[in-house]
């Protein structure tokens, strides 16, 4: 198995906080989000019908409350697929409404001499 | 001339005696108060009044001629005159003795939670509840009950509910599907909660007093109405998942009678398959809608689908899960289902002892 290679992907100041942007690495299609210092990258394919994450929405997930309630869950970072709304957990790669079932490629990714990197 | 013909193999097949075959126990027999007559000692003096000075006979009936008299079966009515279901005797002598049916859950279909004056449809849940315990539950030991609620006055239901909602015959609250309500609402919580105190099972019987249809208007046929409120129930169904009822009362237990079986496979996988997509609507569902049904709601088998070729039912109970059905006869009713007869006796024998038996001893506690 090869070591995954740090690629740079972008300047950071390319990606802002609380963006996503496409990114390509060779045959591989990611989706870079940037959440403070934190960075991600999945695969840009939703697990379900494969449409591109990119076209999506990047949110947060909502906590699992009492009935009534509704209350963003901040640090849970997700993006919504753009045709049927799947909620893509993307520190993870799940799809939080079957974390067993449905899960797309994560890479790891941060920032680095100013340059955001992907490992793949 | 035509030539003679054989039975038909629905008619010739030897049947099982389920009765002694199973313990069986049937969900839903329609014991019923003979006429308001019947009730007035249980009323308070004002409401007796209000009922003999404005000659009160009873909630409306259904809006539809219902094919038979009464809805029930030409061969169902008491030798004295009364309503079928009313003679407690006749009922024993033609369907609990000839069965052997070893418990029977008495459904009432009255309508008084429905009336319009929520005081009086109080006082009429109230009496017909202590009717019913004292002429039916506490006169045999094979009769359980479900009580009326006036759901209409949440605080009235819980009131009733704390009254007589712990007798131990009592096992649910009746509500019929076509009542104008969408039961999953939050402003019946309160109801839910109360009734999950004491043990009690929701109940969604089919049937309306009132022109609450299933979608659009108001159809032309008996045949019709008869039809869709499989398609109320699953409103009622819906609602009760989305609107978190059983994340509020995660004991509470839900049965739907009569209202059909074979859609539920469809309806779980359409709910989880929108549920993946409009989480953000319903925070509160943690797992999918079909794994909340299976958890906490039954259905009873009358009338149960008829294809021709039942082993596609059997498929379909197997996709349902085989613990989910539980017999029931809907006697008197016209659309009764013979426990000999109804359930095709091709089914595997285990489901067959789940359907007639354990699974009502599953969902009731008995």
């Amino acid at each position: 198995m090869t070591k995954p290679r740090r690629t740079p992907v972008f300047a950071v100041e390319d990606l802002p906080d609380g963006t996503m942007r496409r990114a390509t690495i060779g045959r591989r299609t990611l989706l870079v989000i940037r959440r403070g210092d934190d960075i991600f990258a999945v695969r840009d394919v939703c697990p379900h019908q494969g449409a591109p994450l990119s076209a999506g929405i990047l949110s947060c997930a909502r906590k699992e409350a009492a009935v009534g309630c509704y209350e963003a869950d901040e640090p849970r970072v997700i993006v919504r697929c753009p045709w049927h709304n799947w909620e893509i957990d993307v520190a993870c790669g799940v799809a939080r409404h079957e974390p067993n079932r449905a899960v797309v490629a994560t890479y790891t990714a941060g920032i680095e001499h100013g340059k955001v990197f992907v490992e793949c | 001339m035509s030539s003679p013909r054989p039975d038909s193999d629905a008619h010739t097949a030897p049947a099982t005696d389920v009765g002694s075959a199973y313990q069986l126990i049937d969900c839903d027999v329609h014991a019923r108060a003979d006429t308001i007559e019947d009730l007035l000692p249980y009323l308070p003096n004002a409401w007796q009044r209000y009922v003999r000075e404005t000659g009160f006979k009873g909630p409306p009936g259904p809006e539809y001629p219902k094919i038979k008299p009464m809805a029930t079966r030409d061969d169902a009515h008491p030798p004295d005159g009364k309503m079928p279901g009313s003679d407690l005797a006749f009922l024993i002598e033609q369907h609990m003795d000839p069965y052997q049916v070893d418990r029977a859950v008495l459904t009432p279909l009255y309508g008084a939670e429905l009336e319009p004056n929520v005081d009086f449809g109080s006082a009429l849940c109230s009496a017909y509840n202590d009717f019913m315990i004292e002429h039916w539950l506490e006169t045999d030991d094979r009769f359980y009950g479900s009580m009326f609620v006036p759901f209409n006055d949440p605080e009235a239901s819980v009131r009733e509910i704390e009254r007589v909602g712990g007798h131990p015959k009592i096992l649910q609250m009746l509500f019929l599907v076509g009542s104008g309500a969408l039961f999953g609402k939050r402003r019946f919580h309160s109801i839910w909660k109360a009734a999950e105190k004491k043990n009690l099972a929701l109940t969604l019987h089919w049937g309306s007093r009132l022109p609450a249809y299933a979608a659009a208007e108001r159809p032309s046929f008996y045949l019709e109405y008869h039809t869709n409120l499989a398609q109320t129930a699953m409103t009622h169904l819906v609602s009760l998942v989305c609107e978190g009822v059983f994340e509020a009362c995660p004991t509470l237990r839900v049965a739907v009678l009569e209202c059909g079986v074979a859609w539920l496979p469809a309806l779980m996988w359409r709910l989880d398959k929108n549920w993946r997509s409009c989480r953000i609507e319903v925070p509160w569902i943690k797992r999918r809608p079909s794994e909340t049904i299976r958890q906490h709601v039954r259905f009873t088998s009358q009338p149960i689908e008829e294809p021709d070729d039942p082993r596609q039912l059997e498929q379909i109970i197997d996709m349902i899960g085989h613990e989910m059905i539980m017999f029931a006869s809907d006697y008197p009713h016209w659309d009764f289902d013979d426990p000999n007869k109804a359930i095709p006796q091709t089914f595997d024998e285990t489901l067959r002892q789940r359907i007639f038996h354990q699974n009502a001893v599953d969902f009731y506690g008995f």
